[in-house]
């Protein structure tokens, strides 16, 4: 420890002071160490750093002096300017640990402060902040959908579970489009597997066998189940099918046309009691 | 020459006694340090920063110059050590040093003879 503090007092000597007598001093430190007479050099070691920086700055960037002993000529290479390999790889790290550290804050702040630089929306990779909006959203309402590629898109459990969704999604995006809410009558028919013009819970994805009472929990449980079965009981009407679009439209939390699958699941407090068991009776089909 | 070596003078206490301690043999720095320490009969002790500070101005001077580690010590030597030697103008700067030394104290001496007071 003290040699390492001692060292430490070395380092901060100009470097052409440094790099040729460090190790020198090092080792006469070492000799004076096993004596057990070491204050002296700190003290000594403290003038040397007043010394060097204050009265000798002539020394500091002055040329290598090559000496010549025995008539062999000797070149000093001076110390590059560039960093060290080790001091590179520790900045890199360093940099990375920081890089991290600011990502994780951004992702996982609480209060979350909006950047707005070179674009409306608001998005994380943007760096500077701004409180103040130029353009109106009105002006910028203009929007593309791209639609994906084939097989591209994996529907999400909960749509794979739900046979009305993946028949209502008839695009396979994951939304319940305007368009597609407007189709639902047309869509929902599709799962009449016995033609009756209504849907079962066996039919909406029940899985069978299933205890009794089962299918007025299922229907009632899953929001979309809930929303088409209007009358409770148990069963999708085929006038609870021609008025499907006005029931889908109930859902629609936000107001903007469409449904996604955050308006379409259960209330996680409920889905995570009665969502295994909907599984499981799916999977004992 | 004279007037070359004579801008060197006075040398200091340091200076004067690491090119007292190199004028015998080859010395490394802790060497210095020791032989120093003996010709001052332990009154003078010299610090590696300052053993180092003058190390590197006398060697810029050309009074003092690294030498290659000495054969006979060469197998068991710390490879830290370096090795530094009195050059021929070191000595000559070391010589008028003395010199002048050597004047000062004769003419002290005449002085303080001079100044005793005469018994009645």
């Amino acid at each position: 420890m003290i040699r390492w503090f001692y060292a430490g007092l070395l380092r901060l000597h100009p470097a052409r002071f440094r790099e040729r007598f460090r190790e020198e001093m090092l080792w006469i430190f070492d000799q004076a160490a096993a004596d057990g007479r070491t204050a002296p050099l700190f003290a000594d070691a403290m003038l040397s750093l007043w010394r060097q920086w204050t009265l000798r700055p002539e020394f500091r960037h002055a040329a290598a002096n090559p000496a010549a002993p025995d008539g062999v000529p000797v070149f000093y290479i001076g110390g590059s300017d560039t960093p060290r390999t080790s001091a590179l790889i520790h900045g890199g790290a360093l940099s990375l640990i920081v890089f991290g550290v600011v990502c994780y804050t951004l992702s996982h702040s609480n209060s979350h402060v909006f950047p707005l630089v070179g674009s409306h929306n608001h998005s994380f990779s943007h760096f500077l902040e701004t409180h103040s909006v130029s353009a109106a959203p009105t002006e910028l309402s203009a929007k593309l959908k791209v639609k994906s590629e084939p097989g591209a898109y994996k529907p999400s459990p909960y749509f794979r579970m739900m046979p009305v969704l993946m028949a209502l999604d008839t695009d396979q995006d994951g939304i319940i489009s305007a368009s597609e809410i407007a189709n639902a009558a047309a869509a929902l028919l599709k799962l009449d597997k016995n033609g009756d013009n209504k849907l079962s819970a066996e039919e909406c994805g029940l899985g069978i066998p299933h205890p009794a009472g089962a299918a007025l929990v299922f229907m009632r449980l899953h929001p979309v189940l809930a929303a088409l079965d209007a009358n409770h009981d148990g069963e999708i009407s085929a006038s609870e099918i021609l008025n499907a679009p006005a029931a889908l439209l109930t859902l629609d939390r936000n107001r903007d046309g469409q449904l996604t699958e955050d308006e379409l699941r259960p209330a996680p407090a409920v889905s995570s009691r009665s969502l295994p068991v909907a599984a499981r009776s799916r999977r004992g089909r | 020459m004279k007037d070359d070596l004579a801008a060197y003078l006075p040398l200091s206490p340091a200076t004067l006694h690491i090119l007292l301690a190199l004028a015998g043999e080859d010395l490394h720095g802790y060497g210095i340090m020791q032989e120093v320490l003996r010709q001052s009969e332990g009154r003078y002790k010299l610090g590696p920063g300052t053993l180092y500070d003058n190390i590197q101005r006398l060697t810029a001077q050309g009074l003092v110059q690294e030498v290659a580690r000495r054969a006979d010590s060469a197998r068991n030597d710390d490879p830290r050590r370096r090795y530094y030697r009195l050059t021929s103008s070191g000595r000559g700067v070391l010589s008028a040093e003395i010199s002048r030394l050597e004047t000062v104290v004769r003419d002290g001496k005449l002085r303080v003879q001079a100044a005793k007071p005469r018994r009645a």
